[in-house]
């Protein structure tokens, strides 16, 4: 009973549109006054500040900062404009630069939303005097930005890892094979429609142009090798290496690019701050809501019921799919992930499926819940971004939805996809 | 509202250099372990400190991320609703996060008080335990002063959230 009134709550203050906090905070404390009413009130202060005391978390702060530097600088415009140099020519053209310069960026910003409204506004027009249809330029921007939920540095893989205690490196080893195979499969879409739509691509440029263009990104490229190099190489964990990333990115975009200044700077970090706390007091309410679920046995419960559907390991994997997807469609990827994953992940050790894999499915159904209607956050920043409507971007998002759902199939019945990489990399 | 613009800019300065301390201090900590051999050693406060200063930087961030309308929710009803109701919503948004503000506000009061009193002190840095749970009740006071100066309409936050 306890649990519906809580559960009705949240729903509500959800869709009256509380912030996050609220709709996560207040059914939080409801629940422990009906159901842990003679737990100390210190626990939940403890539990809040505790939630985020972690070593581990402090790479997302750093991350953002270092990808707000680089979306405001020159690194990110460099680093697509190396992969323009390499693929530019190819059928589809920029079409393929979208997704491979979102996974590029991705892989410095960590963050599908900063990804979509950068690449947006570079490539959008250029999608456009291509040739290509307005419905399938926006579903591309919109879709292939959530790769940077899947390429390292991940915020949505570092908070499953904190959550779940998985080592972040072997989760961003799997984030980056699972991140290629949707790229690729991202990839696929694009040639096959652009045979449909008969777009233009651009001139192809040789060997010298190419490695002009690499050249010119030079220090743009220093930063995937420091952040990827660093941390597999064994020499820095992914928190310094985020650190480290945050000095580079001022070093060079202050220093020898020279598109940042004092006061651009100061501005920048306090946007980072602003965005840190945002995702921090998530997880601060979500360690109490983590700390409730354990309390009420909610995982001894799931396994239980699964047991006497006798639902099994792809009947549990399936339900998983179904819960964060839906999930997905209505709340954000941080709050999905502390709501879900604490009573989930024990059931998922419990039928012998590997961290690393199950960290894959939650992040690939969290992609796809950040670009399905009616809530997905992609679709309302591209809506903002490049000023279209948001049926009109819900209507190119579709093709895309069922690439993704097809790649989260693989992922979810062929764990050697998720794995492979962890395990040529740590055995 | 002279106050509140003075609140802005020492939120806004302790944010700038709270983050590039953290930045400074961590970076300097992994130079000192590659090059400084057994002197890093006496380095192994920093991560406590950072740790801390990072939980400065949350809380002290709630207030201003409120006010610029950064806080994740989805608001995409309000458009269907009437004017009037769209003002009592947000009234009653304001009311429930000014006092969900202000009890966590208070429970953090009395930690901090409990745990001062222990005489608990952090392991490297032998800073008071407690007043690390001064970070909350910081916060959410400014969080909570954000909601009421929005219910009072000193502020008007709604208009900057994304629909």
């Amino acid at each position: 009973m306890s649990f519906a009134i809580v559960a009705l709550l949240a729903v509500a203050l959800l869709g009256l549109g509380f912030e996050m906090l609220l709709v996560l905070g207040v059914p939080a404390l409801v629940w422990k006054e009906l159901e842990q009413a003679r737990l100390p009130d210190a626990a939940v202060v403890q539990k809040i500040v505790g939630g985020i005391d972690h070593s581990t978390l402090l790479a997302i702060p750093f991350f953002i900062f270092a990808a707000h530097l680089m979306g405001s600088g020159q690194i990110a415009r460099q680093l697509v404009g190396v992969v323009k140099a390499l693929v530019g020519h190819t059928r589809g053209g920029i079409g393929h630069v979208v997704v491979g310069g979102s996974m590029a960026f991705g892989s410095v910003s960590g963050s599908a939303p900063a990804t979509v409204a950068a690449m947006g506004r570079m490539a959008y027009p250029e999608m456009r005097a291509a040739g290509w249809s307005d419905r399938f330029s926006l579903g591309l921007l919109v879709a292939s930005a959530e790769t940077a939920l899947l390429i390292p540095p991940s915020i949505t893989l570092i908070i499953y890892g904190w959550i779940t205690g998985t080592s972040i490196s072997r989760l961003f080893a799997g984030g980056l094979a699972v991140g290629l195979v949707l790229g690729l499969a991202f990839a696929a879409l694009v040639s096959w429609q652009a045979r449909r739509e008969g777009v233009t691509s651009a001139p192809r440029l040789g060997w010298g142009a190419r490695a002009r263009a690499a050249w010119d990104a030079k220090w743009a490229l220093g930063m995937p090798v420091i952040i990827l190099g660093g941390i597999y190489s064994g020499v820095i964990t992914p928190t310094e290496a985020a650190a480290v990333s945050v000095v580079y990115a001022i070093v060079v975009e202050m220093a020898v690019l020279r598109s940042l200044d004092l006061r651009g700077l100061a501005r920048i970090t306090e946007d980072s701050a602003i965005a840190t706390a945002v995702i921090f007091v998530l997880l601060a309410v979500g360690g109490l809501i983590s700390f409730f679920v354990t309390l009420a046995q909610i995982p001894t419960t799931i396994i239980a019921l699964l047991d006497s559907a006798e639902a099994g390991r792809i009947g549990f994997l399936l339900a998983v799919n179904v819960c964060f997807l839906v999930a997905g469609m209505f709340i954000d990827p941080n709050s999905t992930l502390l709501v879900l994953v604490p009573p989930l992940y024990p059931v998922a050790l419990s039928f012998g499926i590997d961290p690393v894999q199950f960290g894959m499915i939650v992040t690939l159904n969290v992609c796809i819940g950040m670009i399905t209607p009616p809530f997905g956050l992609d679709i309302f920043v591209a809506s903002s971004t490049l000023d279209k409507p948001v049926a009109q971007i819900i209507s190119g998002v579709w093709p895309f939805v069922a690439v993704n759902i097809a790649v989260l199939a693989v992922i979810t019945y062929v764990p050697q996809v998720s794995l492979i990489v962890p395990r040529l990399i740590f055995g | 509202m002279i106050a509140l613009v003075w609140l802005r800019r020492v939120e806004r300065a302790a944010l700038v250099i709270l983050f590039l301390s953290m930045v400074v201090l961590y970076c300097g900590s992994v130079v000192a372990r590659e090059i400084g051999g057994t002197v890093a050693s006496g380095f192994a406060w920093i991560e406590e400190a950072v740790r801390m200063m990072n939980l400065f930087l949350v809380f002290l961030a709630l207030g201003l991320a409120l006010e610029r309308g950064k806080h994740v929710g989805i608001h995409s009803l309000r458009g269907h609703l009437p004017a009037g109701a769209v003002t009592a919503l947000c009234r009653c948004i304001d009311a429930v996060g000014l006092g969900f503000c202000l009890y966590v506000a208070w429970l953090a009061v009395g930690l901090v008080q409990f745990v001062l009193k222990t005489g608990q002190s952090s392991p490297t840095l032998g800073v008071p335990m407690g007043l690390i749970y001064l970070a909350p009740v910081i916060g959410f006071s400014l969080l909570g002063l954000r909601y009421g100066l929005s219910l009072l309409g000193v502020i008007d936050r709604f208009p900057a959230q994304p629909s």
